[in-house]
């Protein structure tokens, strides 16, 4: 209210140390505002950093534990290592990706390629973005209703995954379809103008054109699935099996780590499991799983980065 | 950057191709031509009753102001226009002695014949090499003997073999812009079209790359037909035979291309050439 009559004064009257009065006010306020932005900020780095580092610091000590990384837990996760929720969470990352990266590449090209506009594409988008929002909790409690229970597949590495998919299917959608956008029309252009089919244009001009931007999304949605709980509580269940053998190949064998129908654990759920149980022995497995987690999940946002520049190098030769 | 024009500039002087004649026809030889196309982009009418004859032989230059239609007309040739959404085109284009506009026209195998230039340069992001062999491949052509010749008689075509000869393999995006629309023109010529259309195919290069672009249009025209969207009135006067006006939907007049910009008829014509609207 102030700014505004002084604006007034200026344009009516404009004298000369009023003039001065508003500028110095002017560049005052900038000088606070830039303040309070730059406050705003660090205080955010200053969260993340001092999270990162305590979870670090508490559990750091046990990744050099012997056999914590590649022992199998012991009297129900109170004792061993994490062997297996290591190998259950990638497990689960690879069977969603498997099941929800088709899904998406194709509904993504669906909608930006051949969906014309209309009531159809406009509703599927909806369904998207809804499916993006459900809670957690209610896509795990519908997964565990529908495949665990309905099909009979019981707590399984399977149920988890399909649970899974249906977060990642929005993420990944919304990513691809962006990427897709984003590659010039020109491209799209020069490819139906050689009399090439728009099927061939996009899986061999636009998707390509499109792979730096989608390969970050993907492995930055992995991040998100990586570290999921709530959905898997119902799903793929609350423990791993005693004992895995890597090398068998009979998929129907319960102690068989490929096979999909039998229970499995992630790393976010045996954190909850553990941390629920509040046995005190057992808290510095809680913060080592934590630890193991986190850079996890750090490492899959610099690698999306890095594999993100490296493809996008590659195919613009700078 | 100027090295390579330098060069092109250079390979241009020795080389002793008899110059094009232009400004006037020279060819009665019909290609392609249209009887009142109109065309629509949901209600609203962008061109109206368009009728052209485009000869074998000769370059035809469309010009106007912005939004006039040329290149709404342009894009209706190889029925590009049909790639974009609501968008209408009625009347007929006759090439090879038959109505392309139809619902059955092949248009995949049209294009191949009908090629076209865009006002930016657009190669793929792949390989120099993959950008001429990818839509021949594609188009059923295997044999690698035969891509590498093409390759070769393309670039060269484009006036571009001398300067990328050596570094096929490298990403299309490491050529200069005037360097990259030649490989986009080597990889319309690769398809081995009677017609190619430029739409405006140097306004995003510089002017000796312009020029490399006109002389290389004037050195690919015999036996086909060329026709040129711009909105530079020296270049429509330095290469082309004739010359279409377009005016707010309507082509209102054409002629050879000496007689358009040199006595006009009509009086819109003349406002336009003489600057009073651009």
């Amino acid at each position: 209210m102030a700014n505004a009559t002084s604006v007034t004064t200026a344009t009516s009257g404009a004298h000369a140390p009023e003039q001065e009065g508003r500028i110095r006010r002017s560049m005052r306020n900038d000088k606070l505002a830039t303040g309070i932005l730059a406050a705003i900020v660090a205080i955010v780095m200053l969260i993340v950093v001092a999270m990162v580092a305590y979870i670090l610091f508490q559990g750091i000590g046990m990744l050099f534990q012997p056999g914590f990384l590649t022992e199998a837990s012991r009297s129900n996760g109170t004792e061993g290592g994490i062997a297996y929720q290591l190998f259950d969470s990638f497990y689960l990352l690879i069977l969603t990706l498997i099941i929800s990266l088709p899904i998406s590449l194709f509904g993504a090209v669906f909608l930006v390629e051949y969906a014309p506009d209309g009531p159809v594409t406009k509703i599927a988008s909806t369904a998207i973005e809804t499916l993006s929002s459900l809670p957690s909790i209610v896509v795990g409690m519908f997964g565990f209703l529908m495949f665990s229970v309905n099909f009979g597949w019981g707590y399984s590495l399977i149920s988890g995954a399909i649970a899974l998919t249906m977060f990642n299917i929005p993420i990944l959608t919304r990513v691809i379809t962006q990427a897709l956008e984003d590659v010039p029309s020109s491209q799209r252009d020069a490819c139906l103008a050689m009399g090439l089919t728009r099927w061939e244009t996009t899986l061999h001009v636009l998707i390509p054109a499109a792979m730096p931007a989608i390969v970050t999304g993907v492995v930055l949605s992995a991040g998100r699935v990586f570290g999921e709980a709530a959905a898997l509580l119902f799903t793929s269940g609350m423990s791993s099996p005693a004992r895995l053998n890597f090398f068998s190949l009979n998929f129907a064998s319960p102690t068989c780590a490929w096979n999909i129908f039998r229970p499995g654990e992630s790393l976010a759920v045996h954190i909850y499991k553990i941390y629920g149980e509040g046995s005190p022995e057992a808290q510095h497995i809680v913060w080592g799983t934590a630890a193991v987690l986190m850079i996890c999940v750090l490492l899959f946002n610099v690698l999306s980065r890095i594999a993100g520049k490296a493809l996008a190098r590659r195919m613009t030769a700078e | 950057m100027s090295n390579d024009t330098d060069q092109f500039l250079a390979s241009v002087e020795t080389s002793e191709r008899t110059p094009r004649v232009t400004g006037r026809a020279i060819s009665n030889e019909v290609m392609l031509e249209t009887h009142d196309v109109n065309v629509y982009y949901g209600d609203n009418h962008a061109l109206n009753d368009t009728s052209l004859k485009f000869h074998t032989g000769e370059i035809t230059a469309l010009i106007g102001p912005s939004g006039c239609g040329k290149s709404t007309f342009l894009r209706s040739l190889n029925l590009m226009n049909r790639e974009i959404r609501g968008c209408r085109v009625t009347g007929e284009i006759i090439y090879r002695d038959h109505n392309i506009n139809t619902s059955t026209e092949n248009l995949y195998e049209l294009r191949k014949s009908i090629g076209m230039v865009f006002q930016q340069p657009n190669p793929f992001h792949k390989s120099i090499r993959e950008n001429i062999t990818f839509a021949p491949k594609r188009h059923g052509l295997k044999d690698k003997d035969a891509l590498d010749e093409l390759v070769e008689e393309s670039l060269r075509g484009a006036a571009l073999w001398d300067e990328v000869k050596d570094k096929l393999d490298e990403s299309a995006f490491a050529l200069s812009g005037g360097q990259q629309q030649r490989l986009c023109i080597a990889r319309t010529l690769a398809m081995r079209p009677d017609v190619i259309l430029f739409d405006e195919p140097c306004s995003a290069l510089d002017p000796i790359s312009t020029l490399a672009i006109e002389d290389l249009m004037l050195s690919i025209v015999e036996n086909r037909a060329i026709v040129i969207v711009t909105h530079n009135m020296e270049q429509a006067s330095r290469v082309s035979n004739r010359t279409a006006f377009f005016y707010m939907g309507d082509m209102v007049e054409y002629g050879e291309t000496d007689q358009i910009f040199q006595r006009p008829n009509d009086k819109r014509l003349n406002d336009y050439l003489t600057g009073m609207f651009s």
